[in-house]
């Protein structure tokens, strides 16, 4: 399967780096309900509208409007359970994302650049698209959209000024506890960290 | 014409024409000598079985009340009952569309999402049920991988025989049976007619549509032998089933729906034995059985139509089965024979049919009086995917003349299924779809042309259009006790089964509407280990203690492949996320580790009264996966544990009337989260009338 883009954590921790003096803690930021509706169409039948993808500076840690679209502002565009990066078919900048298989603490610094990926194809995003395959897991029984804990999504930013790393924390608004399924979804919780010191630091 | 001579005749011979075939006496066997069948194909004494078979009497059926094939599994060891489409079971913790269901050795077919349903079976006229647990692929082929359960029904053993039988309790569920036996020199019969019916339970109020809807439905069986002389015994079987229910339902956008469901079903089954020598018995089936679902729904408000379903499916085996007596310690038996099944839904896009032929043969051999080997094999050639083989070998040794120990490894498998190949489903209210793999490339494509897809996740190039079988192998190693006076009977067995090939559903396409197209393809792989044990004891004349045990541990391979791999996590409240050990693995959806059961069995034949007491474990079970991982761990919301007890008493008047009053789930336990099918306490009143006129001798 073209969409298996996870990588080991133990690989990234080897390679501390192992300065004098630590440097100070990053900040870790969280965003709260950005809402990413899908594009409207009646169930079953092809979409008959178009719904914007919602741009997000990391960086700013603020929400851009759609004319940002083709700048390198931007990190993450979120539409529905898709999130794409702002490379490749994506968008114009340097950016780049991997989903890691660790816990967000446990994510030290950023994998070389060779390693992470970019947006190729609308069936080969940089973060994987479908249940299971990238930040979500699917439950038919009840139909919620979980967050796969331990999987932390490593970003470039857009304009290549630094890295983050990103841990989804839930899907539907106000992000609650256990959701059943009936709650208002497609709103993104995060939490996040940002690096744009000029090392691959994520901690 | 063989079958047409087979149709006019009547009754069966109180021996049974190859009793030859029976293991003769042995200085070591103990003085109970049930006898089964669905081991071999053929009458033998349980005790020359090595392999864990259980028979549930029809006199232990009557005495715990119940009605419907579900409530007496339900109560032994090591059957769990699973409600989804329908109540079906778990032996040794494989699942209900992996179990054959035999009716006098031929299967009924008609499942729903896998689940062949259990309470469509009547009670009325059951002689007893045999459960073979472990794989019988190499007598029965597919689906006969997690074990076969045989219902064996009456034949006449009194010249003339009425029962009648009422039954009303909650939830105005009533009962209502006949079945009449005959007999006239060599021609008997057997005729039987049953009415259930229910008003139904709602436990979900605040829902549209009520948990069990109201319905009524109806069996009739005949079966007629006759023995031909000294040498042939005819016989035909005939069964059909309706079942009507009134749904009351809602739309998406809840518009209340009214509508009417109903099931049918037939069974046909001439055969002929000829039992040519005192070492030659030969048998013929002839066996066709076709189900029928159709439902459809209206707006209540308009009439105007909302749905309109159907589901058919036809399945015709015709056999042929020699049994040769070698030695008097060596038997073989061999049969040849064909499957021709077909499928026709509003789901598929045309009747969809295919066939299988078959071979098989297995060989019962006792080398000394102490040890049995049998070994066997089926080889299964059909047209829509490899062919199987499936051997098994089972030996058996009796260390003491009351204790057999005995060990037997197989081969199962399982067909793909019609769903699995054909479907053709787009759910018209969310708007995913599933389709067939023999029909997804066209209608994946199709769906493209319309501009519906918005990527695959599979290239279609590299889809693959066919499924293997599903196939186990299994080890089954236990041993029985039987105390000589019959006093204490126990068995243990510990079992092992690894199941690959398991198909699955899987995410083939995106669609535009942002829902996704689903096939299936042949992926996981998965253990189900444990030990059972089972125990009969008789405290006094009056009084039978049983008792059963079972420990059940499940996993899918690829999960513990990536726990070891540390890959699996779990979010703590604080919102860090650690790492899962294999330890925190729980296992498979819808197993508990624990189930067990306690019954108590009175029976006073000089004052009338008879009761029994009952009561049924199972341990906390998960549903599925709730902390976003996929995978089924102990920090997971589980099913509590629960206990149920089922008492009744009983007491027969004038010799031939039993007037039984009782309560099944006594204490009420209901769990509306995880078991949304439970109804609670159930009070029922029944009278049996049991006349009978004995044979002269």
């Amino acid at each position: 399967m073209a969409l298996v883009a996870l990588c080991i954590s133990p690989l990234l921790m080897s390679c501390e780096s192992e300065d004098d003096a630590p440097a100070p803690a990053l900040e870790e930021k969280t965003y709260s309900n950005l809402y990413a509706p899908a594009d409207p169409g009646q169930p079953g039948q092809p979409a008959t509208g178009y719904e914007p993808w919602r741009y997000f500076s990391l960086r700013t840690g603020e929400l851009l409007t759609n004319a940002d679209s083709n700048s390198t502002d931007w990190d993450l565009a979120f539409k529905s359970t898709t999130i794409r990066t702002n490379s490749g078919i994506s968008g114009p900048g340097e950016g780049r994302a991997l989903v890691v298989v660790s816990a967000f603490e446990e994510v030290l610094e950023a994998p070389a650049d060779t390693v992470l990926r970019s947006d190729v194809a609308t069936n080969n995003y940089a973060i994987p698209t479908g249940s299971g395959n990238g930040w979500y897991n699917y439950n038919p029984a009840n139909m919620v959209i979980s967050p796969i804990p331990g999987r932390t999504i490593v970003v470039k930013l857009g304009d290549g000024s630094g890295y983050a790393k990103v841990s989804i924390t839930s899907y539907y608004q106000n992000a609650p506890t256990n959701p059943t399924g009936t709650e208002p979804s497609r709103y993104y919780t995060f939490r996040y960290v940002v690096n744009t010191d000029g090392t691959r630091r994520l901690n | 014409m063989l079958w047409v001579g087979a149709a006019r005749v009547a009754a069966a011979p109180l021996a049974p024409p190859d009793s030859v075939a029976v293991a003769p006496p042995d200085t070591l066997q103990s003085a109970t000598e049930e006898v089964v069948v669905t081991a071999s194909r053929r009458e033998e004494a349980i005790e020359r079985v090595p392999q864990p078979i259980s028979v549930i009497s029809g006199a232990q059926i009557r005495q715990l009340g119940a009605q419907r094939l579900d409530a007496v599994l339900a109560e032994q060891t090591g059957i769990v009952l699973t409600s989804d489409h329908g109540t079906g079971l778990q032996l040794q913790g494989i699942d209900d569309d992996y179990i054959l269901i035999l009716i006098d050795g031929e299967p009924l077919v008609g499942r729903t999402a896998g689940t062949l349903d259990l309470s469509r079976l009547t009670v009325e006229n059951i002689e007893r049920i045999e459960v073979l647990k472990g794989p019988a692929s190499s007598l029965y082929g597919s689906e006969a991988l997690g074990g076969v359960i045989n219902i064996i029904t009456r034949t006449p053993t009194a010249q003339r025989s009425v029962d009648l039988r009422a039954r009303y309790g909650t939830n105005q569920t009533a009962d209502l049976g006949l079945t009449t036996g005959w007999r006239h020199k060599g021609l008997g019969g057997q005729l039987s007619f049953n009415r259930f019916s229910s008003a139904g339970y709602d436990l979900a109020p605040e829902t549209a549509g009520a948990t069990v809807a109201p319905f009524a439905n109806y069996t009739g069986a005949l079966r007629l032998s006759s023995t031909l002389g000294s040498r042939w015994l005819a016989e035909v079987s005939l069964r059909g089933y309706r079942e009507d229910q009134d749904l009351a339902l809602a739309d998406p956008a809840g518009a209340a729906l009214t509508g009417a469901a109903r099931v049918e079903e037939y069974n046909l089954h001439p055969s002929l034995r000829y039992l040519a020598s005192g070492r030659l018995a030969l048998r013929g089936h002839l066996y066709t059985t076709r189900y029928r679902t159709e439902e459809e729904t209206r707006y209540a408000a308009d009439g105007q139509p909302f749905d309109a379903s159907f589901f058919e499916q036809g399945f015709t085996r015709p056999e042929v089965q020699a049994d040769v007596t070698l030695t008097e310690r060596h038997t073989v038996s061999v049969g040849v024979g064909g499957v021709y099944e077909s499928v026709a839904a509003t789901r598929y896009d045309a009747t969809q049919r295919q066939q299988t032929h078959y071979l098989f043969a297995q060989s019962s051999w006792q080398p000394t009086e102490r040890l049995t080997v049998v070994a066997g094999a089926r080889y299964d050639a059909p047209n829509v995917y490899a062919p199987q083989l499936s051997p098994k070998l089972s030996v058996g040794y009796r260390l003491w003349p009351s204790v057999q120990v005995q060990g037997s490894v197989g081969l199962g498998f399982k067909a793909p299924d019609f769903r699995q190949l054909y479907l053709n489903f787009t759910n018209a209210s969310a708007g995913y779809s599933v389709f067939g793999v023999r029909e997804a490339v066209r209608l994946v494509s199709a769906l493209d042309s319309a501009g519906q897809i918005s990527g695959y996740f599979v290239p279609l190039s590299s889809f693959e259009e066919t499924l293997a079988p599903e196939r186990s192998v299994a080890v089954n190693v236990g041993g029985r006790y039987t105390h000589p006076a019959g006093r204490l009977r126990g068995s243990v067995n510990l079992f092992y089964n690894r199941i690959e090939n398991l198909i699955e559903t899987f995410v083939l396409a995106a669609k535009t509407n942002a829902q996704n197209v689903f096939s299936y393809r042949n992926l996981s792989e998965i253990i189900t280990y444990g030990a059972e044990v089972d125990a009969s004891y008789r405290l006094s004349a009056t009084l039978r203690l049983q008792g059963g045990y079972q420990y059940l541990r499940t996993a899918d391979l690829s999960v513990l492949e990536g726990l070891e791999a540390g890959t699996y996590f779990r979010r703590t409240d604080q919102g860090r996320d650690v790492r899962l050990e294999r330890s925190d693995y729980f296992g498979l959806a819808g197993r508990s580790t624990h189930s067990a059961n306690a019954r108590l069995f009175y029976q006073a034949p000089t004052t009338g009264w008879e009761g029994s007491l009952r009561v049924l474990y199972r341990s906390r079970f998960g549903l599925g996966d709730t902390n976003g991982n996929a995978i089924l761990d102990d920090y997971d919301t589980f099913a509590a544990g629960y206990a149920t007890v089922n008492l009744n008493v009983g007491k027969t008047l004038w010799r031939h009337l039993t007037l039984q009053l009782g309560a099944d789930n006594l204490l009420g336990y209901t769990d509306p989260a995880f078991l949304p099918t439970q109804p609670g306490r159930l009070v029922y009143l029944s009278a049996l009338l049991r006349l009978e006129r004995q044979a002269s001798p």
